[in-house]
């Protein structure tokens, strides 16, 4: 992380905190740290799950119709902002960022649009047998966690813009 | 099931009370608007989600809008307010970015097997259109949670993080 980045929230840690070098936490401490971490282990092990599902029914979104169109579209703009990023630190501006965001809210909204209109009853997801009342709630909701990432996402590149200072 | 869900919600009573008195002890800022915040994002969740779940079986007094419970809510917050001061406390120089990610984890390794223990309380369930929808038929090991659940809480959760970060933003931005 930049020295010049500040971050935009503050720490939920108490006001007269001191960070302490590792080698100085006394056993408690370090019992506690291994504790969190080991629960934050255990979510990445649960969120797996659905990750890998989403996975194996990733290819049967080319199949869409009229969403298929709006899906290239949004892949050019992504595809030109990532060819167009700044090549000597390899990221896109902050600007190209909002509409790399901008562009998942998007990707959610076609989702929507092309569920709503094409026959999923004839998609052959392989992760599935009776797709129709899986898929639904599957993609439209995994896309639906993008879309709140990437709110997330617009309030830290808004922050960063108007150069907040703690 | 009486006295069993009135020692559920008089845990989760206490632990928000250990929880608030430890971050006022321990000198953290605005411990009451950060819970106050924390407690009206949750709420607003849950008065708009509220035809899909099932509260049913707390004490009378637990509730306050159709089958909406404020101990649950409490629940909630306690769930979102460990995860923010843990994460904060193992992961201090990590960016928000990631964090926003180790918050998701952390509350999802709590509340999946919570919302498997309240199914099997008898106080959680789920409407009929959205069982309608959980026709996979996948059941979590050992927690017999319908697989589509698990994508209910990163969902949720990220909605409910990012409005109380920006909330609590806006207060303390000068």
């Amino acid at each position: 992380m930049s020295p010049e980045y500040q971050q935009p929230f503050n720490l939920e840690v108490p006001q007269n905190y001191q960070v302490k070098e590792e080698s100085q936490e006394n056993g408690f401490v370090k019992a506690i740290k291994a504790l969190i971490k080991l629960i934050l282990i255990i979510g990445a092990i649960i969120l797996l799950i659905p990750v890998a599902l989403i996975a194996f029914c990733l290819v049967i979104l080319f199949g869409f119709g009229t969403g298929g169109i709006g899906l290239i579209v949004i892949a050019v703009i992504v595809i030109i902002i990532l060819a167009n990023r700044n090549k000597k630190n390899k990221k896109p501006s902050n600007t190209q960022q909002n509409y790399l965001l901008m562009a998942f809210v998007g990707i959610t909204l076609i989702f929507l649009f092309a569920m709503g209109q094409s026959d999923v009853q004839s998609f052959n997801c392989p992760a599935h047998y009776d797709f129709y009342y899986v898929a639904l709630p599957i993609l439209q909701m995994s896309w639906l966690i993008i879309t709140g990432v990437a709110l997330f996402g617009m309030i830290l590149l808004e922050d960063k813009k108007t150069n907040y200072k703690r | 099931m009486g006295v069993g869900v009135f020692i559920y919600e008089i845990s989760i009573i206490a632990i928000t009370i250990i929880l608030f008195s430890y971050m006022k002890k321990k000198g953290y800022k605005n411990v009451t608007r950060k819970f106050l915040i924390l407690f009206l994002g949750v709420l607003l969740f849950e008065i708009i989600s509220e035809p899909m779940w099932l509260n049913t079986g707390f004490d009378p007094w637990a509730y306050i809008y159709r089958d909406i419970t404020w101990v649950l809510t409490l629940g909630w917050v306690n769930t979102f307010m460990a995860a923010i001061l843990a994460v904060d406390f193992v992961y201090k120089n990590t960016s928000e970015k990631k964090k926003f990610f180790l918050y998701l984890l952390f509350i999802s390794a709590l509340v999946i097997p919570a919302e498997a223990f309240m199914i099997s309380l008898g106080v959680r369930g789920y409407a009929e259109f959205l069982l309608e929808t959980m026709r996979s038929g996948v059941l979590m090991p050992i927690l017999n949670l319908p697989i589509e659940a698990i994508y209910a809480v990163p969902i949720f959760c990220s909605l409910i993080l990012s409005f109380y970060k920006y909330i609590n933003y806006l207060f303390d931005k000068k």
